[in-house]
């Protein structure tokens, strides 16, 4: 092969590469900047979506993969009992039906459950389970086939969509500085990865938050902030920030402001609903939440420890609808469990249960219809996973249609049946 | 530049994975002796925190080695080829399977391309976090022949789902062994012949790999993907590609010559190419360091909790397509992660208050000479002391790497003016962190 001759076509020194980018033949000035779509739309202020409308959906992590079979009981399956002669829970149970308890530590939770707030919906999984905690998660939180690796979350889509379909909505969202969607932790959930950018906001479940800075750091930033700079991807940046700085203060003060008379339990999911509440409370236009509890991964001596799990679970959920219910907003507010794998059937050697497939969801609010939803798990002898019988994409599918009333097939990529919990 | 000055007494990490592995061979050899399951399962505890003890001497080695100014240039394009062959530690979960993939990237990237995936396809990691220890004759796993393709040399478009499935054969039997080593499982390698881009015969990973570079497309996607990256996120047109691609082909796919090409360009040093990316949250870690005179905290779990915090866990990118990178980087958390990151750097630390293992750290790091890791009063002093009608030009010519517009010096006159003899230091700190915060800071 002929050595290219290459300087005939190539630039080969910097002065070179712009003088002819100058000249129109690379470009190269305008490259790098991405042109905030934003910006460049023309910032027409929309009325407000009527309250009563404005449909709000908290999502709970029960990160590490929740027991099923010790969640909702199927109290007098043998299989069930053979599998587990050391975790099968026999004392104190809550009754559901002839067949079902819930564990002995979810009173509250049965308490809402007798009320009708609550509903379960039973043996929800997805074909060709994965047992990894990270490849299961990733599936539950993309709402992608087993096989399918996708980067973009189901909720993230929804965003994406409500954008293409109103820009409206990211317009409103955008003027009253109200994050898409807030999340408390560090990191911000795969659910909520859109394949377009979304304000995301991280809260903490405690203390302060935000950037902390003293008084005169932060003077100084917002005035830097405010400076003209004549270049557009700083102004990007600073658009972004100044936007986050505005958010930061409302939740700051949205937070203090709340002064609710509902005794939220101390352990930090509870702490983390009970800033959500305050959140929906205020006139954020916020309508995803997205909450973690960890610890579910019971390989050991689980009794104990996924007992006070399920106790935090089901405290932290009753506090919180009882104060979206003082506040009157328990109507707008729909909060689905959802945990990557149940457990295996059988327990193993060390009191505890591996990685499984199908488990049991709670959603809870005032537009659910309690009770129990689909069918109640098949446990076969032979100690292997729990077969799913609905395909948590059928839940999306519900909440996207009769929750955020938009076509779930544009977010989900397939149809799929609803199940009419809602 | 010399972008290939390795200095190999310092490998980040690997002292760190050797001890790892040693331990964990003395107890796995314990686990074999016995029966009893408390104790099993007491050893297996222990090596999974011998793994997260390395795996943090790791991040501390890592940002103590990337923050000397003579280790940046390998640094960035170690982290670009970290972006190309993706593995993450969460599915790894083994520290010296990711050092060890480190190290096959950084002597990988002295030589041929081809000879880098050939190399990458042996990687421990790699092997690990795309299955390829889980393909065999009877059930080829596609994963990894498919981001071979899709993802390292080809692009999508440039292949069949034939010539996937086919090479996957060719991949099948790829494993390590008790050591964390690659070999091929002749048992479990398929030895019959594949058809892969219209060509039939026994070939085994190497060929296909030398397959894929025949193909006209592979001398395009690793150079658009190199420009991307080190350039600008928008394209030189196609022809400027293509004329690349084959002089990079006709070097016979040398990485250190696409390098050098390209930066012959000097453009990284051209004015009107700074301030468009978005630094890397590691990028803008290791430059705050650097332009404070600071060495990264000794401390791991301050560490990856302050680049998981900005979006970059260490060593742990989403998914096998990696960091997106440019205004992806950009939200709301993150963007308060690093305004906290600035100002954590200008407290003092209360070392009271650290913990047994970080008080340790810390005097070792003293006596490594990689302190301080906080800015200390007397620099402060010394830039207070700067003629205070110079101070706003001063500031922003050394931190911000494009000159600001007149109204951003402007402010920053006015924000010093308001220093008295006795508040100076304080005012100049509180500009400075400012500015650091701000978003002209964060381009490069």
């Amino acid at each position: 092969m002929k050595q290219p001759s290459l300087t005939e076509r190539f630039p080969m020194t910097r002065r070179e590469f712009i003088d002819r980018s100058g000249k129109g033949g690379l470009g190269l000035l305008a490259f790098g900047g991405f042109i905030p779509s934003f910006l460049a739309r023309a910032a027409a202020a929309q009325a407000p979506i009527p309250e009563k409308d404005r449909t709000i959906l908290v999502l709970i992590q029960l990160a590490g993969g929740n027991d099923g079979l010790n969640t909702i009981i199927p109290r007098h399956n043998d299989v069930y009992h053979n599998l587990r002669p050391t975790l099968a829970i026999r004392e104190g149970l809550l009754d559901l039906d002839d067949q079902l308890s819930l564990h002995p530590s979810c009173n509250a939770l049965h308490r809402l459950f007798n009320d009708g707030q609550l509903g379960i919906l039973q043996n929800v999984g997805y074909p060709n389970p994965n047992r990894s905690h990270f490849r299961s998660s990733e599936i539950w939180e993309t709402a992608s086939d087993s096989e399918v690796i996708s980067s973009s979350g189901w909720l993230g889509r929804y965003f994406d969509n409500t954008c293409q379909g109103s820009p409206a909505a990211d317009q409103r969202a955008e003027s009253t500085s109200s994050p898409r969607a807030v999340h408390v932790g560090d990191v911000v959930p795969q659910a909520l990865h859109g394949r377009e950018s979304h304000s995301v906001f991280g809260l903490r479940p405690r203390g302060r938050f935000g950037s902390g800075g003293n008084a005169h750091v932060n003077a100084a930033y917002e005035r830097l902030l405010t400076t003209p700079s004549g270049n557009e991807q700083t102004a990007f940046l600073q658009h972004t920030m100044m936007n986050v700085l505005v958010t930061e203060q409302r939740i700051q003060q949205a937070i203090e402001k709340d002064r609710t008379q509902v005794r939220y339990p101390n352990n930090s999911l509870a702490q983390s609903l009970k800033r959500i509440a305050a959140l929906i409370h205020s006139d954020l236009e916020t309508r995803v939440y997205f909450v973690s509890q960890g610890g579910y991964d019971t390989h050991a001596n689980q009794l104990n420890a996924h007992a006070r799990l399920l106790g935090d679970l089901s405290d932290a959920m009753a506090a919180f609808q009882q104060d979206l219910k003082a506040k009157g907003r328990s109507d707008q507010v729909l909060t689905l469990t959802f945990s990557e794998f149940g457990r295996r059937s059988a327990e193993n050697a060390g009191a505890g249960t591996d990685h499984g497939a199908a488990a049991p969801l709670f959603v809870m609010g005032d537009a659910v219809l309690g009770g129990l939803h689909g069918t109640a798990p098949i446990i076969s002898p032979d100690a292997q996973d729990i077969p799913y019988t609905t395909d948590f994409r059928s839940i999306y599918a519900s909440i996207l249609e009769e929750w955020f009333a938009v076509n779930s097939t544009d977010v989900l990529g397939q149809k799929f049946a609803k199940i009419p919990f809602i | 530049m010399d972008l290939y000055r390795l200095n190999q007494s310092e490998s980040p990490g690997e002292a760190a994975a050797e001890a790892y592995l040693e331990e964990r061979r003395r107890l796995r050899r314990l686990i074999r002796e016995t029966s009893d399951y408390e104790a099993r399962r007491e050893l297996n505890r222990e090596i999974r925190q011998a793994n997260q003890a390395a795996f943090e001497r790791f991040v501390v080695e890592w940002m103590q080695w990337a923050v000397e100014p003579e280790n940046s240039p390998t640094a960035k394009l170690l982290s670009f080829l970290q972006n190309i062959f993706v593995v993450a530690r969460q599915k790894v979960n083994d520290t010296d399977a990711l050092v060890e993939h480190q190290r096959i990237l950084r002597e990988g990237s002295q030589g041929n391309f081809p000879d880098l995936c050939k190399a990458v396809s042996r990687s421990p990691a790699m092997i690990r976090y795309l299955d390829l220890n889980l393909s065999t004759r009877e059930r080829p796993n596609e994963n990894f022949a498919r981001e071979l393709m899709e993802l390292f040399t080809l692009g999508e478009g440039n292949y069949t789902e034939a010539d996937v499935y086919e090479a996957a054969r060719a991949f099948t039997g790829y494993r390590t062994n008790a050591r964390g080593r690659f070999f091929l499982s002749s048992e479990a390698h398929d030895h019959g012949p594949k058809q892969i881009f219209g060509q039939t015969a026994r070939f085994d990973g190497d060929a296909v790999i030398d397959l894929i570079f025949e193909q006209p497309a592979s001398e395009r996607f690793f150079v658009r993907e190199f420009l991307k990256t080190f350039l600008s996120s928008e394209l030189p047109p196609e022809p400027y590609i293509e004329a690349l691609g084959n002089r990079w082909r006709f070097y016979k796919f040398s990485i250190p010559d696409l390098v050098s090409t390209v930066f012959q360009s000097r453009i990284f040093f051209d004015t009107r190419f700074r301030g468009t990316l978005i630094k890397s949250p590691t990028a803008f870690y290791l430059g705050l360091c650097q332009d404070l005179l600071l060495h990264p905290p000794p401390f791991p779990r301050r560490l990856l909790n302050e680049l998981r915090s900005m979006g970059q866990d260490f060593q742990n990118p989403p998914n096998v397509r990696g960091w997106v990178g440019g205004s992806a980087w950009i939200s709301a958390s993150t963007v308060s992660a690093r305004r906290q990151l600035v100002d954590t750097l200008f407290r003092p630390i209360n070392e009271d208050r650290l913990n047994a293992d970080d008080k340790a750290a810390l005097d070792q790091a003293r006596k490594q000479g990689k302190t301080p890791i906080q800015v200390q009063r007397e620099r402060l002093q010394q830039i207070a002391s700067v003629d205070r009608t110079l101070l706003a030009e001063h500031l922003s010519g050394y931190f911000l790497s494009i000159p600001p517009s007149p109204e951003f010096i402007a402010t920053l006159e006015s924000l010093l003016e308001n220093s008295s003899e006795q508040n100076v230091r304080q005012v100049v700190r509180s500009v400075i962190v400012a500015m650091l915060q701000s978003p002209q800071y964060n381009l490069t």
